[in-house]
């Protein structure tokens, strides 16, 4: 392409990308012999790229005693590098060698299916980003493992620890899936953390940080060919591993649910209610189906719950609807988290819910409310990817989850086969009582607590 | 879809670059009262347009905090007098628009979105409900709710009762800074309130638009003129713009002040005291300072100190925040009981280091770079960057802050960054926050002989006034020695 020295031709090259829904044919890929798979979606004259490095392993490729090891690595993973320049001994760290050069939201992510580490950077700094980023993936050197066990600690305090609505997440989930790889969060537990080795987590490393289950993702001003010269000589070091240690969902028992499942906390003042049915993972029909009734029920303000609960019952100050929880690979939930007021109990918010639930196993939804359900997804699509680390996060999941670094794209398109019929169908097998995971946080101390 | 045009891309390219301004164009006068930016990009077939005000929680009256948040809101939900509550919800949505505000204590930015093939419809059904809206009750009752709810989930987490906690002892009472919304407040809100916020302060100041996306500018200034012909407000001085008080003081003595919250396994803690004001000459070196002590990840000195070399805090944070009047010298960490000691005793370690030797030369690069690239990221996404300039217009900063931006963060080194950081920072005025396990910290305090702990009862996040133990005075410090 020819070259126009721009900092806006970017910016508008990915949006030409996006606005044809051919995102996925813009995505050059490559594999090196090792296996580690490369995602490039270039953007020329941008001056500027993101880049994400990661694993297919998260906090369900934990062993039932190590709860919260994964993201445990990622911490240490994010301190040092082994220093690349010859005349130093110790390693460097990573924030250092990034912020030296310009980068921005240096950062990690630990998933229950991945674990992602991203940063941007101009796009000078190219080689520095394959320099340490293959460094961090084949490489682990620990220093001061001890102090990071300390901060995830305090990390799990804050967040689940003294927060209520982190409490009821963590037994939410415990509750919907027990022993199953997503039965814990992505934090873990006080008692594995404090538990944690330095063996624990090399262990770890070097059973899921091999190249078959590494994927990287560039996006912005990045040459292809140039890529694949960097990726080759910086991350085709990397010994190939003979067996791959990749959880497969036939791997686990599937849970069998017998009848609803609830848990219910108290806490102070807080208010919150989460409702999940059991899905199979995407690209089952059931899940697109669901992505579409998520949309009817709760996609915009005048979707069927918002309408009914938020404006004209007025029992619930919002509610919020997600796939995949707490992960995509495997069956997961389809998530409702509502903020009931405070005049309102659970249960009464409940029956108005179930009630719709009914509805749309007996009403076939009109064709006016699906087109506005599926351009309410398209809109949220483009919303969605304003940016190249958002674009990049999309193209990482899709890859690293479902094979497919334009499975977004891939959604919409099969969404819009949807029929009417197969709302009805799905919904009777999705919403069934016994398919259901209630999770309660109630205010107000529960009595026999005593403070 | 919009097909790709080489040569009409190129044109807008160098029409952009020529003016070497984050924004292409410049502001243009609606009427008396209202300007708007504009910014062709035809490569989305989407329309966004800004709204922007300085008639934000600045101007709640005292007891009625959180008006201006409800008044914002209701007018971007509640509709229009022809087209009122959830028929105008319906009628957005329908055409896959949305508008949404965000607000904050001087500013209040209206996001509108649309699909340009339904921009006309949308835009028409959303200026109609800024111009005559419809005030419904039941759409003030159910966005009063959603207040109440968030009030009582912030007033249940530590670190932002220990945050708000901390601002209403600097600020005091007086100041709007120093007092929150609380359930009393929002109730207290009447439909008359909302109307009267609207007529003196929406209607009657100065609006500024920035138009971003697939139009042309020339149609869409005749859409913008015409809507706004009608819109009538008067400007005095800056756009609105409350006169800032330099005399303001800080409202409580230096010291440390405990809120007791039982059963927790981790303590909140916030250290500072006033700041200094968005007009101060040296925001560049306020910027550099606040990467190197405490914004700039892991690499700040605060991070270093308390996460990497002491594993006590997972997320510690602290910066000189820029406000009309004056803003915070503010730091924030949380750690478990025992460590309360270590992590306060750490943390004024890390402020002292700042006014006792200059920076280094390392920090001080990657504090610029970081500045300098913050500027260039934008650039990922320019309407994120128009609405940015936007806000930093109506929050009274100078015209050319951007453009000018760079070669003021180049021009800080290590004796400035040493220079603001001794006027900024004053160990000896250290206000000393902690919500925590009393039974666990308060021995703990004692034995540190920081100096007296002042206990706070029934403060919390929903800001109901601070209840003094009987027969105390104000600030009398109660001592904990052993």
């Amino acid at each position: 392409m020819k070259k126009i020295p721009s900092i806006f031709l970017g910016f508008i090259l990915i949006f030409e990308c996006l606005a044809g829904a051919e995102l996925p044919e813009q995505i050059k890929h490559f594999s090196l012999d090792n296996g580690i798979n490369f995602y490039i979606l270039p953007c020329p004259g941008t001056k500027v790229f993101t880049g994400i490095t990661g694993v297919k392993a998260g906090s369900a490729s934990e062993m039932t005693d190590q709860e919260g090891i994964a993201h445990f690595l990622e911490h240490l993973c994010c301190k040092t590098v082994p220093s690349l320049s010859t005349t130093k001994r110790s390693g460097e760290t990573i924030a250092r060698l990034y912020a030296s050069r310009g980068g921005r939201d240096s950062n990690a992510l630990t998933g229950a299916d991945t674990t992602q580490y991203h940063v941007s950077l101009p796009a000078d700094a190219l080689e520095l980003w394959f320099q340490v980023e293959a460094q961090r993936l084949k490489d682990l050197k620990i220093y001061d493992w001890k102090r990071e066990r300390d901060v995830v600690l305090e990390e799990w305090m804050q967040s689940i620890g003294s927060n209520p609505s982190g409490g009821l997440i963590e037994a939410f989930t415990k509750k919907a899936y027990g022993n199953h790889p997503y039965g814990h969060t992505v934090l873990g537990n006080p008692t594995d953390i404090r538990l944690f080795t330095m063996e624990k987590a090399l262990a770890f490393f070097k059973r899921h940080y091999t190249p078959e289950n590494m994927v990287a993702v560039l996006v912005g001003d990045v040459e292809e060919s140039n890529a694949y010269k960097l990726a080759a000589r910086f991350f085709g070091t990397i010994p190939p591993t003979k067996t791959a240690h990749i959880h497969k969902p036939d791997k686990f028992l599937p849970i069998k649910p017998v009848k609803e499942e609830r848990v219910v906390i108290h806490s102070k003042s807080e208010s919150l209610l989460l409702i999940g049915y059991r899905i199979p993972p995407y690209p089952s029909r059931d899940h697109l189906v669901t992505i579409l009734i998520m949309e009817i029920l709760s996609g915009s303000d005048s979707a069927r719950l918002d309408r009914e609960l938020v404006f004209q019952k007025k029992m619930i100050s919002q509610i919020y609807c997600s796939m995949d929880f707490p992960g995509g690979k495997f069956p997961s939930l389809f998530m409702m988290e509502i903020v009931p007021l405070p005049a309102y109990k659970p249960g009464q918010i409940e029956s108005v819910i179930y009630n719709h639930l009914e509805g749309l196993k007996n009403e076939p939804v009109s064709q006016k409310e699906i087109q506005k359900a599926l351009l309410h997804y398209e809109v949220q699509l483009y919303k969605s990817l304003d940016g190249n680390l958002p674009t990049a996060q999309a193209i990482f999941k899709g890859a690293a989850v479902h094979g497919d670094p334009g499975a977004n794209f891939k959604k919409l398109a099969l969404l819009k086969t949807v029929t009417a019929t197969e709302i009805k169908d799905t919904a009777a097998r999705v919403f069934k009582d016994s398919n259901r995971v209630v999770g309660v946080l109630q205010p107000g101390i529960k009595q026999g607590d005593k403070k | 879809m919009i097909p790709f045009s080489l040569p009409r891309l190129a044109l807008l390219i160098r029409m952009v670059l020529a003016t070497l301004s984050p924004t292409a164009g410049e502001e243009i006068k609606l009427n008396e009262a209202t300007s708007v930016f504009l910014h062709e990009n035809h490569n989305l077939p989407i329309v966004q347009i800004f709204l922007a005000s300085n008639r934000a929680e600045q101007y709640d009256p005292p007891g009625k905090e959180g008006l201006a948040a409800v008044t914002w809101k209701l007018l971007v939900r509640g509709g229009s007098t022809d087209l009122p509550g959830l028929r105008f919800t319906e009628g957005l949505d329908s055409l896959g628009a949305s508008v949404s505000a965000g607000i904050d204590e001087d500013s209040i930015l209206v996001s509108f979105w649309s699909l340009e093939r339904n921009f006309p419809g949308a835009w028409k059904m959303f200026f109609n409900a800024l111009y005559n809206p419809s005030f419904g009750r039941e759409t003030l009752e159910l966005l009063k709710g959603a207040e109440k709810a968030a009030i009582s989930q912030r007033a249940n987490n530590p670190n932002s009762m220990c945050t708000s906690s901390f601002k209403r002892l600097v600020y005091g009472k007086k100041n709007r800074k120093g007092r929150f919304a609380s359930t009393e407040s929002i109730k207290s809100i009447s439909l008359e309130d909302i109307e009267t916020f609207y007529r003196t302060h929406i209607r009657g100041t100065v609006l500024k638009l920035a138009v971003y996306g697939d139009f042309n500018s020339k149609d869409m200034l005749q859409v913008m003129k015409k809507s706004f012909k009608q819109w009538k407000g008067t400007i005095s001085g800056m756009p609105g713009m409350k006169p800032s008080n330099p005399e303001l003081r800080m409202s409580c003595k230096p010291g440390i002040y405990f809120l007791n919250k039982k059963n927790l396994p981790q303590a909140s803690i916030c250290i500072g005291h006033l700041g200094i004001s968005r007009r101060d000459k040296n925001l560049a070196a306020v910027d550099i300072f606040n990467f190197i002590y405490g914004a700039g990840g892991l690499n700040s000195r605060l991070a270093r100190e308390l996460r990497i070399k002491r594993g006590l805090v997972y997320y510690p944070y602290g910066a000189v925040t820029k406000r009309n009047d004056k803003g915070l010298f503010i730091s924030t960490a949380a750690t478990k009981n025992e460590s309360v000691g270590e992590t306060i005793e750490a943390m004024i370690k890390v402020i002292n280091s700042m006014i006792n030797k200059p920076v280094s030369e390392l920090e001080l690069k990657m504090a610029r770079k970081s500045s300098k690239s913050a500027m260039s990221f934008h650039f990922e996404s320019p309407a994120r960057l128009l609405s940015r300039k936007l806000l930093f217009t109506i929050k009274g900063y100078p015209s050319n802050y951007f453009d000018t931006y760079m070669g003021r963060v180049e021009k800080v080194d290590a004796p400035k960054v040493l220079a603001v950081s001794r006027r900024m920072v004053r160990p000896l005025n250290l206000v000393i926050m902690i919500v925590g396990d009393g039974e666990k910290i308060l021995p703990l305090l004692a034995s540190l002989e920081l100096g007296k702990v002042t206990e706070i009862h029934s403060l919390t996040c929903g800001g109901e006034t601070v209840k003094r133990k009987p027969g105390k005075a104000r600030y009398q410090p109660v001592s904990y020695s052993q």
